[in-house]
């Protein structure tokens, strides 16, 4: 589901009123492609972590499978 | 009875009368002269039934002496108004004023009043300097200055009564019981002055302090107490802190006093799922003119990181959205804000949870290549926005 335009929120110190700022329409479209490429990159990270889980979990080696459950890893 | 006496009508012999009444002409007028001798005593219901002008009588129930004016008995005191007060008064003369009410006695030189209670709005008129009067309305008393009127005590009441009229004057002190407030009258309006702080600049300080008094800076938002060598400053928040209802790209603090030092602490959540870093700008200076470093762990693995080069941004802190309900928080600490020496650094601390194995907490630095005073603030995120609930409060430091 596309994020819903947000705003920019500017607070004035010298009289404490806060104003919200809409998006212009270049920084909206700056920003979802922004988030849009943050996501690839979020799914392609979790992709490399689930296969050197997955690696790690199934190394025939039980030295490395125990060092990476120690550290979190698996 | 012929011949009667013009005042008091005692009997006289008619000059070539034969006739000679003893009662009358002799006994009854004696009797009479010895009643009427002096001041004659009567009581106030008894009054005598047909005086002259001139005479006097003294009330054994009441004890007032009075003088019959011609029309009606007197106490001796003149009845007049304040506008015609008697000419050539001697000392001692009384005086009741029918327009004021007030009684005066005269003394060396001048009249004395004795003045009744009054109202702020309608004041004794004509007044004399040295009056003194209790205005009912303002539970205050005031004098008059032989200018104006003053109020000259304390004046007791809430924010929505307090008081008005001519006899305000600079300088006039009101106590409002409903916001236990001392204030000032300053000539046009009701102001809160030095009673339990003072209100200067960093630049106007008081001249004689007193140890305990505490003062508030109106353009560094700083407030401090004397300790009888130096002001002590404390930790001033600046502007209200922002707590978002809705999904925020950015926020950005204007209009930031010229302190030495920034506290900015956060707690925020980003608007979609993945690990993004908090990030600052100063003064809407989008260019590359920052630089940071990162010494921090995430799930449990080294996570360093630097700029490496002059970059648009300050990257202060790390937030997810993995989670639902999970935050991260952080502050930074930002150096030579209102300086035009050297450049702004900022140093602080940061935590971010976005599943129970995955997390990030760490220490990050930065410095931004221009040169104060600064005025601006902006917080926001490498991607997506920051979600509703994240707040933000910011802070001067001395």
């Amino acid at each position: 589901m596309e994020e819903e335009r947000p705003v920019h929120l500017v607070v004035d110190c010298s009289t404490n009123e806060a104003t919200e700022v809409p998006l212009t329409d270049e920084e909206w479209e700056e920003h979802k492609q922004r988030s849009q490429e943050h996501a690839t990159y979020t799914a392609l990270q979790a992709e490399q972590r689930r296969q050197n889980q997955e690696a790690a979990r199934n190394h025939p080696d039980p030295l490395v499978r125990a060092m990476a459950e120690e550290l979190g890893w698996i | 009875m012929t011949n009667p006496t013009t005042r008091y009508g005692y009997s006289k012999i008619v000059l070539g009368s034969d006739n000679v009444d003893v009662v009358n002409d002799f006994n009854n007028n004696w009797d009479a002269i010895d009643l009427k001798m002096g001041t004659q005593v009567a009581t106030s219901s008894t009054r005598p039934s047909s005086p002259v002008q001139g005479q006097w009588e003294f009330e054994t129930d009441t004890g007032y002496s009075r003088v019959w004016k011609g029309a009606a008995w007197s106490s001796g005191m003149t009845v007049g108004t304040s506008g015609s007060r008697p000419a050539n008064p001697i000392q001692g003369d009384e005086l009741y004023e029918t327009d004021t009410t007030i009684t005066r006695n005269r003394g060396a030189a001048a009249w004395n009043g004795i003045l009744p209670v009054s109202v702020a709005a309608t004041l004794p008129a004509n007044p004399i300097q040295g009056d003194f009067t209790y205005i009912s309305d303002l539970q205050a008393v005031a004098y008059y200055s032989g200018g104006a009127w003053h109020t000259c005590s304390l004046i007791v009441c809430t924010s929505t009564t307090r008081p008005t009229g001519s006899s305000l004057q600079t300088g006039s002190v009101i106590y409002e019981t409903d916001t236990l407030r001392f204030l000032i009258y300053n000539g046009t309006t009701w102001v809160n002055k030095a009673f339990t702080n003072f209100v200067c600049t960093s630049s106007t300080h008081p001249g004689t302090p007193f140890t305990g008094l505490e003062i508030y800076e109106t353009d560094t938002g700083l407030g401090a107490i004397y300790n009888g060598t130096n002001y002590m400053y404390g930790v001033q928040q600046i502007g209200p802190t922002q707590i978002l209802g809705s999904t925020t790209a950015s926020i950005t603090f204007t209009g930031i006093p010229a302190v030495n030092r920034l506290m900015l602490a956060w707690r925020t959540r980003s608007s979609a799922a993945g690990g993004v870093f908090v990030q600052m700008q100063l003064d809407a200076n989008t260019g590359t003119n920052y630089l940071w470093n990162r010494s921090a762990s995430s799930a449990g693995a080294a996570n360093m990181g630097h700029s490496g080069a002059a970059v648009a941004q300050i990257n202060i802190g790390i937030s997810d959205a993995t989670t639902a309900s999970y935050f991260g928080s952080g502050f930074t600490v930002i150096d030579g804000w209102n300086t035009a020496t050297g450049f702004a650094t900022c140093a602080g601390s940061f935590c971010n949870f976005s599943s129970t194995t995955s997390d990030d907490a760490g220490s990050t630095g930065g410095q931004f290549n221009v040169v104060g005073p600064h005025t601006s603030l902006k917080v926001f995120l490498s991607a997506n926005s920051f979600a509703a609930g994240s707040e933000f409060s910011l802070y001067a430091l001395p």
